[in-house]
């Protein structure tokens, strides 16, 4: 986080990482986890475009829309529950735009669970997305499942 | 388990087709891939098969009435299913039923042999178009290949745009069948051709402008980086342009025809498949510093790129170890044109695959935001 004031722009996402494998597109905190999650991948031979979604509304579809179709393979990574989340509304945003003829993969959500946010630190853990489960989503998308 | 069975679309145009014959009667037991009925489309007749074990419920399609692709034409119960509530909904589909047959399929189950349960829900599907992403669907449609005839890889058999791009590099590196071979074998060895298309830069020269303020010093990037930039997009899309046939379409290495010392030099630019403009300007310096030798085991480059339109002059027309050779002519002001010129030898490349790159580029320049 840089120490003197600065802004961030409402309505455009931010290509944090190019890569032509898959496209993952993250909100807040998923943003870093998915980022380390590319890096570890890399080696794989797994090159994943990360976005940082910045702002949902106003949501910039068409970068959205221009990374798919390039990668043809979309993972949306956020932390709030997966169900109705905003995972499901990006996923849908991709299937009615032109991107959808250019998607070899199914498109594939990674929310936390259907849960309150639990108390327990450890709990709390296991209700949101981490590090381990983004790489195996990644992983598990870019081979098709 | 009641699974629909549908009527297939066996070719692209196909919109209707027509029941000619039923081969089972209802309540016969059938075996997944055993010949359920035959139709009849505008072009030819076709053996249809069961899509799962079962018995033969109710055909909703007697024989010899045209329906339209989709159609469910028949019911097949699954063994152990309850013939009383496992009737599909109904389904908007104008198709009165048959004379019913309905009440026979407990009697006949216990008769049936024992069949394997149907692993997948949707087996009417299935019958109908093979399992694909829309990528996969998409260039198969564009290059004219029958998704059917291509093995899927994915999950389930799905088929994937490497599936697609394999088919391709096997059809490209197939022989033509011996009646479309009409050369003799000696006119095959060298026949070089040329084609040439007219780019419009302008869409290309606003990227350039664009491009600029991402790259150090807010240089713009030359016309031949932009035109690299434009074949990583197009060249894995055409498997034929190599020097060898078959080779790995997605690998994109292109030689670059230079001067050095005064003299024509090819060095060939590697791995350019993961680079985007500012890797291509930054490799483009690297090569005027020092071009790099040719290691042992390095593919042929899929093309060589020659710019003579930076010296003001027009088509350079050559043959480069095999590969074709490609070259951009001078710029035409003011309309912003210029003319690209594809030499290649029909032994090695089909004038047909030549003009199909040609004009893919040629779209691709005009219209760089579908492609970068």
């Amino acid at each position: 986080m840089p120490l003197a004031p600065y802004r961030v722009p409402i309505g455009t996402a931010e290509i944090r990482r190019h890569g032509s494998t898959a496209t993952v597109v993250a909100t807040s905190i998923m943003v870093s986890r998915a980022l380390e999650a590319a890096e570890i991948l890399a080696g794989e031979g797994i090159d994943a475009e990360v976005i940082d979604l910045r702002s949902l509304r106003p949501l910039d579809r068409p970068t959205l829309i221009e990374s798919v179709r390039r990668t043809g393979r979309l993972l949306v990574v956020h932390e709030g529950v997966q169900t109705l989340g905003i995972g499901a509304e990006i996923s849908a945003l991709i299937a009615e735009s032109d991107a959808f003829d250019f998607l070899d993969a199914p498109i594939r959500r990674l929310g936390g669970r259907d849960t309150p946010l639990p108390y327990n630190p450890v709990l709390e853990k296991a209700a949101v997305p981490q590090l381990g489960d983004i790489v195996a989503a990644l992983r598990a998308l870019a081979e098709g499942r | 388990m009641t699974i629909d069975v549908i009527m297939p679309r066996v070719d692209m145009t196909m919109e209707r087709g027509t029941i000619r014959s039923w081969s089972a009667e209802p309540g016969a037991a059938l075996r997944t891939g055993q010949t359920l009925f035959v139709i009849e489309t505008d072009k030819a007749a076709m053996e249809i098969e069961a899509p799962a074990d079962g018995i033969l419920g109710e055909i909703l399609v007697p024989a010899g009435r045209e329906v339209p692709v989709g159609t469910v034409v028949a019911l097949i119960r699954t063994v152990g299913a309850d013939a009383a509530t496992g009737h599909a909904p109904p389904r908007p589909v104008s198709v009165p039923p048959a004379p019913a047959p309905a009440q026979q399929a407990p009697a006949i189950a216990s008769t049936s042999p024992p069949a394997a349960p149907v692993a997948s829900a949707t087996p009417a599907v299935a019958l109908a178009r093979p399992r694909a992403t829309p990528l996969a669907r998409r260039l198969s449609r564009e290059y004219g290949l029958d998704l059917a005839a291509i093995d899927g890889s994915g999950p389930a058999g799905r088929i994937g745009r490497a599936d697609v791009e394999t088919a391709l590099a096997r059809r490209a590196s197939a022989p033509l069948p011996a009646a479309a071979v009409v050369e003799r074998p000696a006119l095959r060895a060298a026949v070089p051709f040329q084609i040439s298309a007219i780019l419009d830069l302008a869409a290309l020269d606003a990227v350039r402008a664009r491009i600029a303020s991402a790259l150090p010093g807010g240089r713009r990037p030359g016309l031949t980086a932009m035109i690299l930039r434009i074949l990583v997009a197009v060249l894995p899309r055409h498997p034929a342009i190599a020097a060898v046939p078959g080779s790995d379409p997605s690998r994109v290495d292109i030689a670059l025809a230079l001067e050095v010392d005064g003299a024509f030099a090819a060095p060939v630019l590697r791995g350019m498949e993961r680079l985007r403009v500012p890797g291509i300007v930054a490799a483009l310096d690297a090569l005027r510093g020092a071009a790099p030798g040719t290691r042992e085991g390095d593919p042929a480059p899929r093309l060589l790129l020659a710019n003579p339109g930076a010296l003001g002059l027009e088509d350079f027309v050559a043959l480069h170890d095999g590969a074709p050779v490609m070259s951009i002519g001078a710029r035409r002001s003011p309309c912003g044109t210029a003319r690209v010129t594809l030499a290649a030898d029909r032994a090695t490349l089909d004038p047909v695959a030549a003009a199909g790159f040609l004009s893919d580029l040629r779209g691709c320049v005009a219209a760089p935001e579908t492609v970068l």
